[in-house]
């Protein structure tokens, strides 16, 4: 009886999981194919993609990658971003830092206000600050520079930062803090001393986070970077494309260069980037 | 060695709407173990945290030795603390841990070392000084806690519900610990409870609190013989105090239930009668009951064995007997009691009623 | 003693000393106010002047919002960033739930899909950009072989060559990059129900459908809606991406807000900031009141409690 029962529902299982599975595969397709695809692009010569787009890199020409580093300003553009994105990161680790913990350790005055208006801002749309920062950054001498750059990253990546940090910090047990007053400590040495470390965790998120964000910014640094010496890699990126027009296995080639460091850090953090980036969205 | 004195000490948040302490006065003697008793939200946490500066005095004052603390920072008042979670740095090591507070004062490293080894050596924990704290068990953190405070070697140790984190067992060993730890030490300790058996066991004083005033501060077994008001005798022991609403007749007092002989009274005085479960004894003869009632319900602990008598009031009335239960359930007990042991409380107020009051 | 007298009554509160709760905060303040508070003010400022290079900015009221009521290309880029705001966060989110239950519902490789399907949103909107400019390449993009390969090539065009293709080709990329985004957040709320819920609907003889409208959706109703409000916004600010692609053409298909005000203040020669300024004020309005009006909507009366 009960055999008989069970036997049509396994395959009506089986059905709803090939379905499931079909599913499955196509966004599969869609999500991962077009990063197979440059991938392989990379590897071949523009003549070898021209007589068939969708064939295999063999044989793979690796030197494609140091053409394409050394023969245009890759490098200058692979060290600016690098440069700009790890010291906004620093500044922002710390500064960010100082805040959360004075946010979720402290009570004050105009508290709610500050963390209103700093909070607001994540979704302020960046149009309504770029023409005002274009005008400040000219007067202040910090446009065309990747200082002012750095300066403008933190600035934006800032709310969210504070928000991770402060979410995290807030959890820490009061006593812990209570101890280390009592043990002798000052604000700042506790700050230093318990908050950072204890933190660790939501720190390397933040700061992971940051990185990739800022590794791909684009919208400030065309708007101002001017000088093709100060550029970052997004914006390297779209001058190879403009110089190399048609030669699209070399552009694939420039592609992977900038995704290659991002991948990277996937690969070696990838449950801690999901967290950072979806940290805002999880309620 | 410390003297710790309050002076009106009270504490209110929000421009003085709430008040969390208020007029508290008392002088912890130099070597007193002192213990901060009563239940939660009676203020005796907040009182701690004002005397080791966590918290700010908005009235009264504080002094440790004679000078005034209210606006010296807790760094400065050279105290420890034991807290109810511990509050180990998740981040360090045992040795850090006990370290710690030793460094900021002490800049000789070997010093430090030689101290930090000489505390993990007194309460055991030798062999775990390059352990994080979560990898020891609750009883083991409980110990660092206490460590890192001795290390310090303070003016003042305070205490805020230290072992309420740890199972029955280790509870009662580490209460003997601490009682051995203070009788080494001879220093100041202020110990925050609202376990009885602890206040009772280790304090050379006691102060219950109650709704962020001082109900009362004394000698452990003086407080439990003498209880100044219906809350604490109510509060202490376990089971507390029976109270009984009664009426004073001609030499007599009458609990409605029975009555008992008692001189000096104005006649027709409301009061509330009080009488210790273990001060009830059973009798035959109905006419001498202090208190007559139907069993209803018997525990026995082994030990003992407690019965609780429904006299019509409000609460049942208990008495604690010897192992062999001493009646049936559904039979009418009639009960004595020792007039000495019997105590006396206004009805209104609530206070104890002392010899020269009694009009 | 007269260092006591001295004293004022109300001491200083220990738990919070406004010496360091000043130190603390005063780099990121400072920092929030000279890149963010004050270009933004700098930007409303700009709104009612005329600011042209080497001249001092002239004060000319309401003029550039009167200006913008006439702007078709204005209006158009609106439409079509509305467009954008509305359908991307319906189809991510829809599709991200599909996926969710199928990992939820133990598919193979389950963790391995979660961290790939993540991947895209990794990438810079430049890099997508290009690389979706060639998939949607008439000759030999993917999307036009694929056609060919299974018989529709008549169907084959230059996707965003096209006025009625391109907005909805560039949608597409967007749903590309966030859906697994999305994806992971979803699964990341079912995997928190509280498994006694489901057993629960099960005792109840709920079927998979049944269980899925009537217990999970509900319960992670909260996240839907927090994610349809994000990627609205995300949406709302979108720029890199139709920069690198289309530059808003053809035909102002695919203009939006962003890159019209990008244009009329860095690139056209009008060389004039307030106008532009003006769209940014007016968007930023309407940005907001979007976000409110969407929290408003989906506003749950009571929190759920399990």
């Amino acid at each position: 009886m009960r055999a008989q029962q069970s036997t049509p529902r396994i395959s009506a299982d089986g059905l709803r999981m090939a379905a499931l599975l079909l599913f499955v595969a196509l966004f599969t397709a869609y999500s991962a194919g077009p990063f197979v695809w440059v991938a392989s692009m990379s590897l071949r010569t523009t003549t070898e993609i021209a007589n068939s787009p969708y064939g295999l890199p063999w044989p793979p020409h690796f030197y494609k990658f140091a053409s394409a580093w050394f023969d245009s300003n890759y490098d200058t553009y692979f060290f600016n971003s690098v440069s700009v994105v790890l010291s906004a990161v620093a500044v922002l680790t710390v500064v960010g830092g100082m805040a959360a913990h004075c946010f979720a350790r402290y009570s004050f005055r105009f508290k709610g206000l500050l963390y209103f208006l700093i909070f607001s801002t994540i979704i302020f749309p960046p149009q309504v600050t770029v023409i005002g920062l274009f005008q400040i950054m000219v007067e202040y001498g910090l446009y065309n520079s990747r200082l002012g750059l750095v300066l403008v990253y933190v600035s934006i990546q800032l709310p969210v930062t504070i928000y991770i940090l402060e979410a995290f910090f807030a959890r820490i047990p009061k006593d812990l803090f209570e101890a280390a007053r009592i043990d002798g400590y000052s604000e700042w040495a506790i700050f230093w001393k318990i908050s950072l470390p204890v933190a660790l965790p939501a720190i390397s998120t933040t700061i992971i986070l940051n990185t990739i964000l800022l590794w791909n910014e684009f919208l400030y640094a065309v708007v101002l970077i001017t000088d093709d010496d100060k550029r970052t890699l997004p914006l390297g990126v779209l001058r190879f494309l403009g110089d190399q027009l048609e030669d699209v296995g070399m552009i694939a080639t420039g592609l992977m260069i900038a995704i290659v460091p991002v991948v990277l850090i996937y690969v070696f953090f990838s449950e801690r980037l999901i967290q950072g980036m979806t940290a805002g969205a999880v309620k | 060695m410390a003297i710790v004195a309050l002076d009106n000490v009270g504490k209110a948040y929000g421009d003085g709407k709430i008040v969390a302490v208020r007029d508290v006065n008392m002088t912890i003697c130099d070597g007193e173990f002192m213990v901060l008793l009563g239940p939660s939200g009676c203020g005796k946490s907040t009182t701690l945290r004002m005397i080791a500066g966590l918290e700010s005095i908005t009235e009264g004052e504080l002094r440790i030795d004679g000078e005034r603390m209210n606006a010296v920072p807790a760094k400065n008042r050279d105290i420890a603390m034991v807290f109810q979670s511990y509050a180990l740095y998740p981040h360090m090591t045992v040795r850090d841990n006990l370290g710690f507070g030793l460094k900021r004062r002490q800049t000789d490293k070997a010093l430090v070392k030689r101290r930090v080894n000489e505390v993990a050596a007194s309460i055991g924990l030798t062999d775990y000084l390059d352990r994080k704290p979560h990898a020891l068990s609750g009883g083991q953190r409980q110990r660092v806690a206490l460590g890192r405070a001795i290390a310090r070697d303070p003016k003042v140790f305070l205490f805020d519900e230290p072992l309420s984190n740890l199972d029955a067992a280790l509870r009662v060993s580490t209460r003997a610990e601490l009682i051995r730890l203070h009788r080494e030490l001879r220093s100041t300790m202020i110990y925050v409870t609202h376990d009885q058996v602890e206040a009772m066991t280790m304090g050379n004083r006691v102060c219950i609190m109650s709704q962020g005033k001082v109900a009362q501060i004394g000698k452990p077994m003086d407080v439990y013989l003498n209880p100044a008001s219906t809350f604490v005798a109510s509060f202490l022991g376990n089971p507390p105090m029976n109270l009984i609403p009664a009426i004073v007749g001609e030499d007599v007092i009458d609990s409605g239930c029975g009555r008992i002989r008692c001189k000096g009274f104005q006649p027709g005085r409301k009061i509330t009668l009080g009488l210790r479960p273990e001060d009830l004894a059973p009798i035959d003869s109905a006419a001498e009951a202090v208190i007559s009632g139907r069993v209803i319900s018997m525990e026995s602990l082994g030990a003992e064995t407690l019965v609780h008598l429904d006299t019509g009031g409000a609460k049942p009335i208990i008495l604690r007997g010897g192992r062999e239960t001493p009646a049936q359930l559904d039979e009418i007990l009639h009960l004595t009691c020792d007039l000495s042991m019997a105590r006396f409380f206004d009805a209104d107020t609530g206070l104890a009623i002392t010899p020269g009051d009694k009009k | 003693m007269a260092n006591q007298l001295a004293r004022p009554q109300k001491e200083r509160d220990p738990a919070n000393p406004i010496g360091a709760i000043t130190a603390f905060l005063l780099p990121a303040l400072l920092i929030y106010a000279a890149f963010t508070a004050l270009p933004v003010l700098r930007t409303f400022y700009n709104s009612v002047h005329l600011i042209v290079p080497n001249r001092p900015s002239e004060w000319v009221g309401f003029t550039h919002y009167i200006d913008l009521w006439t702007d078709r290309i204005f209006w158009k880029a609106v439409w079509n960033t509305l467009t954008w705001a509305i359908v991307a966060p319906l189809l991510e989110v829809t599709i991200a739930t599909f996926l969710a239950l199928c990992l939820y519902a133990k598919v193979p490789f389950s963790r391995f899909l979660r961290i790939a399907w993540f991947t895209p949103v990794l990438m810079s909107y430049v890099v997508v950009g290009i690389l979706w400019s060639w998939i949607y390449n008439y000759e030999w993009g993917a999307v036009n072989t694929l056609l060919r390969a299974i018989g529709l090539g008549s169907w084959a065009q230059s996707w965003l060559g096209h006025p009625d293709t391109a907005l909805a080709s560039l949608i597409l990329v967007t749903t590309w990059m966030w859906t697994g985004f999305n994806m992971v957040v979803i699964l990341a709320a079912m995997s928190s129900l509280p498994s006694e819920v489901l057993e629960a609907a099960e005792l109840d003889n709920c079927g998979w459908l049944a269980k899925l409208w009537f217990v999970i959706l509900p319960l992670i109703r909260p996240t839907l809606l927090n994610l349809i409000v994000l990627s609205f916004v995300g949406k709302m600010k979108i720029f890199d991406l139709v920069w690198v692609t289309t530059q808003g053409n053809p035909l102002w298909s695919t203009e939006t807000v962003s890159t019209y005000v990008y244009k009329r203040a860095f690139q056209w020669s009008t060389f004039d900031l307030g106008y532009p300024s003006a769209i940014a004020v007016i968007w930023f309005f309407i940005v907001m009141a979007g976000v409110l009006g969407l929290t408003f909507l989906f506003r749950q009366k009571d929190k759920l409690e399990y």
